[in-house]
């Protein structure tokens, strides 16, 4: 897949009660990710806040409710009003998650972690295909975390994110606080992970702050990003620059200073590395 | 030699006749209201303005209540950047506004921020200055470029559109007068007598068709842009306005008027600007202090903008 765009910067992803601080800061903003399912089947209203996001921001869709690892497929309707979406919006590229949202017709509710191995290969291979055949916008996946270690799995986080987007010709948005909450969780290096990823794919990096308890690292999007990530981000970036990266925050808003720190760290980073390499 | 007057227009009925000049100063008047601003408007109509980095509380407050609206704020500004105090009375109808300190920084001011604190001396009622003409017309001349950029950014209706506007309506007048007399000649010519119901037709319709103004409306674009800044910032206009720094009180005060104040620490400002201080004359988007019930649709004869009845110039 073309993934041949120019670099777009730091992000945020979108959420209504940012939107305000969203346009009082955009010297620090370059683009925002918006939650497609928050502008499918919705009221004229949302449609016009998404018009005027787009005229006045680079927007980036995030689908969350394929359910890529679904066995039924992918929901035609569904499929078909995130095409009109995308389309209408115009993104250089989209994305989802590595992940099932729906089971035996039911919603499972959250993002839910598929198996590693050659079945889960498989079937998101097919699933894929299926909405490559429809949408023709560039699609990365995105890696999430996981509080079970799935019995069955046959490959390693790295093998199974470089053969997924090689077999499927997409790319990676590497989530780094996922990536260091699952190896705080399951004691491993991401570090590791990272040296053994094929970072060519790496298109977009998310990254927001993580919350530790005393048996379990948490994904609640809701901390300031702590210097573990930051570091993890430096390591990425020493590799190889993504076309983004994006914070992903969705709660406590009310403490913007730290949003506003989180995005103007990343783009000082951004900047220090994108014009070291260019 | 034909006989104008002889014909079947000329000799109709007087009551059909009027019917159908009212029908026709009735279609007029539609034209006039509805689509004269959309035909003299520019080709901007579907534009989505993009929304300024840093929008300036003081251009919004002029597009929604002129020279009236930017005072106010620079007043309510300059207490809260402490150069000047209020004088609080009990009595709602007093409410005076004194110099804080005399060695001023003028670079934290903006310029009508500047004009408001040159014109008090010592201690000034708000009435008294907000009704004097002279610092009024001051404020207008310091707001001059300003609308001259909006304007030239499609947010006001520019002075050929209104023109334009004005000579069409002045042509469907004349159009509407010239049926008239016409039909008034035909009738005396037959020895009819009974026309006064058609001239008052002409006159009254005349002087309301003439009576609808576009004056310095908002575009179409210029709406968009108003809306959509409100539909940003809406989202802490419910929260409490003195936690914001002074830029965001002053940008939601702008948008949303000092209504904002009620039930705050500084609602007697608020009511004080509500019992004493007379609609701005010019408003271009609603949503002031005066707009509770009364519909503020000013700009002198006819409807002066933002009213919503007459369109606008897109």
């Amino acid at each position: 897949m073309n993934m041949n765009f120019d670099h777009i910067g730091s992000g945020i992803g979108f959420r209504p009660e940012l939107k305000s601080y969203i346009f009082l800061n955009r010297d620090k903003i370059d683009f925002l990710e918006i939650i497609a399912d928050h502008y499918i089947d919705v009221p004229q209203w949302k449609i016009d806040e998404l018009k005027l996001l787009k005229e006045n921001f680079i927007l980036i869709p995030h689908a969350i409710n394929l359910s890529l690892g679904s066995i039924k497929g992918i929901d035609d309707n569904y499929l078909n009003k995130l095409k009109d979406l995308i389309n209408f919006i115009n993104p250089p590229y989209w994305s989802e998650h590595i992940a099932y949202t729906q089971a035996h017709n039911s919603d499972v509710g959250h993002l839910s972690p598929v198996i590693f191995n050659n079945e889960t290969l498989s079937q998101l291979s097919e699933n894929i295909n299926q909405i490559k055949s429809v949408i023709k916008y560039p699609l990365i996946l995105e890696n999430i975390t996981y509080h079970v270690n799935l019995p069955g799995r046959t490959f390693s986080d790295a093998e199974f994110l470089n053969i997924l987007c090689e077999k499927c010709d997409i790319g990676l948005l590497l989530d780094i606080t996922n990536l260091y909450i699952n190896s705080k969780n399951f004691n491993f290096n991401p570090y590791h992970i990272i040296d053994n990823l094929n970072v060519e794919n790496i298109i977009q990096l998310h990254y927001v702050g993580y919350e530790s308890h005393p048996f379990q690292t948490v994904d609640t999007h809701a901390q300031k990003t702590q210097n573990e990530i930051f570091e993890l981000m430096e390591y990425v970036f020493k590799k190889k620059m993504p076309k983004a990266v994006l914070l992903e925050r969705d709660e406590r808003f009310e403490f913007f200073n730290e949003i506003e720190d989180d995005l103007l760290r990343t783009k000082t980073m951004l900047n220090q590395y994108l014009h070291g390499k260019l | 030699m034909i006989d104008i007057f002889e014909n079947p227009l000329a000799r109709m009925y007087g009551p059909h006749f009027l019917i159908l000049y009212i029908s026709l100063y009735l279609l007029i008047l539609v034209v006039v209201w509805f689509l004269l601003p959309i035909m003299t408007s520019g080709t901007k109509l579907n534009e989505i303005p993009k929304i300024p980095n840093r929008p300036d509380p003081y251009e919004l407050a002029y597009l929604r209540g002129g020279e009236k609206e930017v005072a106010l704020l620079s007043i309510y500004s300059l207490i809260n950047k402490n150069f000047i105090r209020l004088l609080t009375n009990n009595e709602r109808s007093k409410m005076a506004i004194v110099i804080r300190d005399k060695d001023v920084n003028y670079g934290l001011l903006e310029q009508s921020e500047k004009i408001i604190y040159e014109a008090i001396p010592i201690e000034k009622d708000i009435v008294e200055l907000i009704e004097n003409k002279i610092l009024m017309n001051e404020i207008k001349d310091a707001m001059y470029e300003l609308k001259l950029r909006l304007v030239a950014d499609g947010i006001l209706c520019a002075e050929k559109e209104k023109n334009k506007f004005k000579y069409l309506k002045w042509f469907l007048i004349a159009l509407l007068i010239s049926f008239g007399a016409y039909k008034l000649f035909a009738a005396y010519a037959h020895g009819h007598k009974n026309v006064v119901l058609i001239f008052a037709t002409a006159m009254i319709g005349s002087m309301f068709i003439n009576g609808i103004n576009i004056n310095e409306m908002l575009t179409k674009k210029g709406k968009t842009l108003i809306n959509s800044i409100k539909n940003i910032f809406e989202s802490i206009s419910g929260n409490s306005l003195f936690d914001q720094p002074l830029y965001m009180q002053q940008l939601l005060i702008s948008l949303y008027g000092f209504k904002l104040l009620k039930e705050s620490k500084k609602e007697h400002f608020y009511t004080y600007l509500k019992t004493n201080i007379s609609p701005s004359p010019v408003v271009y988007f609603q949503d002031n202090y005066s707009s509770n019930g009364s519909s503020s649709c000013g700009g002198g004869s006819g409807c002066g903008g933002g009213c919503g009845g007459c369109g606008g110039c897109s």
